[in-house]
């Protein structure tokens, strides 16, 4: 097996194992009771969804899409302090979630 | 002769790092509590997301690439 063959191999294993992740995290995202379990399961996606474009891009080769993986988590992080302060704003107000 | 081998690393390292994070969705999946998620949705921030910068750091590397 060429390292080519290897690379290909397990970049579409891994691929396949990301895709299963984001499903899962997905489902939580709909299911969850409270609405902290959401923002969890959001965060969770970001991460994954992070590991896969690095993926993308070691099986393509073009390293452009390292981009978008630094994007996509500037954007999970502001997006999961987002969450945090209005939970934490709208619990302070005196209405339980 | 080096660059083979990073590239059969970087494959390993590569599959480690997947089936870290799709271990870390089962546990938000199946985990009973908030804290318990949480617990294992930050695993999945430490130990999925360096492999990937990793695996992207060896491939990208003039020897290899």
């Amino acid at each position: 097996m060429t390292p080519a063959d290897a690379l290909s191999l397990a970049t579409l294993i891994s691929l396949v194992l990301l895709g299963l992740a984001l499903l899962i995290s997905v489902a939580r995202i709909i299911v969850g009771p409270t609405l902290a379990d959401r923002v969890l399961a959001l965060d969770l996606l970001t991460v994954v969804a992070m590991g896969f474009v690095g993926a993308i891009a070691v099986r393509t080769g073009l390293y452009l899409y390292l981009d978008i993986a630094i994007a996509l988590a500037l954007l999970g992080f502001m997006a999961t302090v987002a969450l945090a302060r209005y939970i934490f704003s709208r619990s302070a107000s005196g209405r339980r979630s | 002769m080096i660059a083979d081998i990073l590239v059969y690393f970087g494959c390993v390292v590569l599959v480690l790092g997947a089936s870290f994070s799709l271990v870390a969705a089962l546990g938000v999946w199946r985990l009973p509590d908030l804290y318990t998620r949480m617990h294992a949705a930050s695993k999945a921030g430490a130990v999925a997301r360096l492999p990937s910068a990793v695996v992207v750091t060896v491939n990208a590397h003039p020897l290899v690439a």
